[in-house]
């Protein structure tokens, strides 16, 4: 055995020996004195006990390269999309987004980035602490936030930067998504300000930092993010720290028993599991917030494609999107019948002022019907009435306008990261 | 009979037994579906040492979802294992293999 086997041995030992130093784990269940646990990936992430690995069917994203499975068995989850298996990657089947403007919780997508990820959770010994540049430190159960401080409740959107990646044109390194990793809930928790307050922020603080339960693969780096005190301390902004999802508690894989909700901003900086959380005199100079997630810093975020951007700041506010949620390429309606097309558009906080269909690949536009607004953070539902007379194909596109006048590309802009796409979405509808 | 101090200290200490690490709350963990045997790198020259390289931190459905990239990208990929994720380091052959194997089967 040379050197470097021994040291694979060693970290593959360390590794599936758990991060908490418990040794001699066996099966799923094992006693521990601290508030998280983290299992063998053999046990996480390990076979049945008969070795028998279900097959699953396969589904097709509209890409190349986009053979996926439909998963089942995800604590909390009706069968995913899922990108990737360890750590898990699972994309909501766009269906679902039809099912109402709030993404059920077993629908919701889910994203980690390293492989040591919380399996289980003792929500009494769970603990946020507060610290850095304050005048006290904090250490809060939840039942501290549950009682302690105003319970708020906002309905938000939660987009993944990458939505959308797949369908860039040149292709992009990264998470190849169709556009499934984003959804809408009604959050209920506190105020991360009110919080804050309680620990009392001294002068000259710039940022918070963010750190949850999860945990890096190997010795590489830990995802902790970061945001400005302006943002968090703005009233407007309503920063949170959620333990709810639509009436529930928050499922496992999307941050049981707490996380940060960042509403308008990128899902990069809603952090699961946060526990930690400190109050800095410096900004953060990361990997995750000084590297990954920038975006080209002019007013497309985007670049000539194949080209690397002058400058880049970190991705923040959502830009404007629009779907069809109903309907979808290639569906078939009937000729001198209405046709009821639904679907949901969203901004980074302003707002939707109006949606746009096109029945003819954009000459003619219509307003469709907005629904009634869940707040200016949430899926705005629209309807369009579609009566095609004669039969054949129609080119059919959406496109919606926020209240701070952004309106979407009928191009797709292009970055290296495929960050923050927002087409004008067009689809293909037969007409029989 | 025992002693009145004997009943106390052995009271004690199976108290603290019972709240011992051992004896907390069991927290459950749960299982997440694997890999399955569908997600597969192609089969070529030195895939059995590509997987075994390419799997310590994550499964290679990261690798086969990506789309088609040349020797150059993948080698861009590979460094930022290295330097940033701390993948262990790879001999020279080793980096080469893998290299030719993913321009090979992965490669635009």
């Amino acid at each position: 055995m040379t050197d470097d086997d021994k040291k694979l041995d060693r970290r593959r030992f360390i590794r599936n020996t758990g991060l908490l130093g418990l040794t001699g784990l066996v099966g799923a269940k094992i006693a521990q004195a601290g508030d998280v646990a983290f299992l063998a990936d053999d046990v996480t992430y390990g076979k049945e006990a008969s070795g028998a690995i279900p097959t699953y069917p396969n589904i097709e994203q509209p890409f190349g390269n986009g053979t996926r499975q439909l998963v089942s068995g995800y604590p909390g989850k009706r069968p995913m999309i899922r990108l990737t298996t360890r750590p898990p990657q699972l994309e909501t089947p766009f269906s679902a987004f039809d099912e109402g403007v709030l993404t059920p919780n077993d629908a919701f997508y889910v994203r980690y980035h390293g492989a040591p990820f919380p399996a289980a959770v003792d929500a009494n010994a769970f603990r946020l602490s507060i610290g850095g540049n304050v005048a006290r430190s904090l250490t809060l159960s939840l039942s501290d936030l549950k009682t302690k401080f105003p319970i708020r409740e906002i309905v938000a959107v939660c987009e993944c930067s990458g939505n959308g990646r797949g369908f860039s044109q040149p292709r992009v390194k990264g998470g190849q998504y169709a556009n499934g990793a984003m959804g809408n809930a009604r959050w209920t928790g506190v105020r991360l300000k009110d919080v804050l307050n309680a620990a009392g922020v001294r002068a000259g603080s710039v940022q918070i930092s963010m750190n949850g339960l999860d945990a890096p693969s190997e010795d590489g780096p830990d995802f902790v993010k970061a945001l400005n005190m302006t943002q968090v301390m703005d009233d407007n902004e309503e920063v949170m720290l959620a333990f709810q999802m639509n009436g529930a508690d928050l499922p496992l894989l999307n941050g049981f028993p707490l996380r940060v909700v960042v509403p308008g901003y990128y899902a990069t900086y809603w952090v699961k599991h946060i526990n930690k959380i400190s109050v800095l005199k410096t900004p953060l100079d990361n990997f995750y917030m000084s590297t990954a997630y920038r975006i080209p810093d002019n007013a497309c975020a985007c670049v000539p494609p194949g080209e690397k951007p002058a400058s880049t700041v970190p991705i923040n506010r959502l830009n404007v999107r629009s779907f069809f949620t109903s309907i979808s390429d290639g569906s078939e309606v009937l000729a001198g019948y209405p046709t009821t097309i639904k679907g949901i558009a969203f901004d980074g906080g302003s707002g939707i002022r109006s949606v746009q269909v096109s029945e003819d690949d954009g000459l003619n536009w219509t307003d469709a019907k907005l629904s009634p607004s869940l707040g200016r953070y949430s899926f705005q539902e629209w309807t369009h009435n579609f009566i095609p007379t004669q039969a054949g194909q129609y080119k059919l596109k959406v496109r919606a306008i926020s209240n701070n006048l952004e309106t979407q590309p009928e191009v797709a802009p292009w970055n290296p990261s495929g960050y923050m796409r927002n087409v004008v979405e067009a689809i293909s509808v037969n007409v029989v | 009979m025992l002693s009145k101090e004997i009943k106390r200290r052995w009271l004690l200490t199976s108290a603290l037994f019972l709240t011992s690490p051992v004896f907390a709350a069991d927290l459950v963990g749960v299982k997440l579906p694997p890999e399955t045997a569908s997600v597969t790198l192609k089969s070529g020259t030195n895939v059995g040492m590509v997987r075994e390289r390419c799997s310590e931190c994550h499964t290679v459905d990261y690798i086969v979802t990506q789309p088609p990239q040349s020797r150059a990208s993948w080698k861009a990929t590979v460094d930022k294992m290295s330097a940033t994720f701390k993948m262990p380091a790879l001999s020279a052959s080793d980096e080469d293999a893998i290299l030719t194997y993913l321009s090979t089967y992965y490669g635009s």
